[in-house]
């Protein structure tokens, strides 16, 4: 049996609280464990963030929806984030992240899809008529 | 989504006592608090990490800002009580090994005191 939910903003900073707060709601009823619902809520944050501040040329309007799906029987959550701005494949035109330099030198530009890509045990992206679909996959 | 910072000032170290979420939409209020401190020539800043549930990658810019800030001023800048779940996200990053993370609040002063 699948559960699933879905929740989508205009491409406004202001609202991408409203993503989360539905998301820890949705996690809530459904009892997800605390570790699987912080990686979920940070591959959600870190997503959809990166699509409202960099996603849309200056001025334009636009969605950023969110959509989980609940495996109960393999406690197999997928994660997927659509836009409809930009074609942008986070996944590959990310900065790279910089886990190794000293302190000094750290710029933590692409550090979020670096971590998104390590908590989740599977990513893929698709352009799929004029969104951006990105489905991130996360196991208990 | 909330951050509460509460603000403890004992000899030269001040002590932020950090709870909620550090995220997009906090992360600016504590990098402001940081500012302030760093302003007003305290030599040691200790994050009480304790009642942070979540880090996001802007939470942990706030945190490379404040760590590269006090290098300047003795370097004397500590983290404790970090959860399990935030840790993960530390050492990931490769921010674990930089910073100085510890146990508790009189780990921190210690470390701070050398």
């Amino acid at each position: 049996m699948a559960d699933t939910a879905e929740q989508s903003i205009s491409n406004s900073i202001e609202k991408l609280d409203v993503l989360t707060e539905w998301l820890i709601a949705w996690m809530d009823e459904n009892h997800v464990t605390k570790s699987v619902a912080y990686k979920l809520r940070f591959a959600m944050e870190e997503i959809a963030t990166n699509a409202v501040y960099y996603g849309f040329p200056t001025g334009t309007s636009g969605t950023v929806k969110a959509r989980i799906t609940a495996d109960t029987v393999s406690s197999k959550y997928s994660l997927e984030i659509f836009d409809d701005g930009e074609p942008f494949n986070p996944l590959v035109e990310s900065p790279v992240a910089d886990t190794e330099s000293e302190i000094e030198d750290r710029d933590i530009g692409g550090l979020g899809v670096f971590l998104v890509k390590n908590l989740s045990e599977d990513c893929h992206y698709q352009r799929v008529d004029g969104w951006n679909h990105l489905t991130i996959c996360i196991v208990e | 989504m909330t951050l509460g910072i509460e603000q403890i000032v004992k000899d030269d170290v001040t002590t932020l006592v950090l709870t909620g979420d550090l995220n997009t939409g906090t992360a600016s209020q504590l990098e402001a608090e940081v500012k302030e401190i760093l302003g007003g020539n305290q030599p040691g800043i200790v994050f009480d990490m304790g009642g942070i549930t979540y880090v996001s990658s802007f939470g942990l810019r706030v945190i490379v800002y404040t760590s590269k800030a006090m290098r300047a001023h003795g370097d004397r800048f500590a983290m404790h009580s970090v959860q399990d779940d935030v840790m993960e996200i530390l050492t990931l990053s490769g921010l674990s090994r930089l910073l100085k993370v510890v146990k508790d609040q009189d780990a921190a002063i210690a470390l701070l005191e050398k």
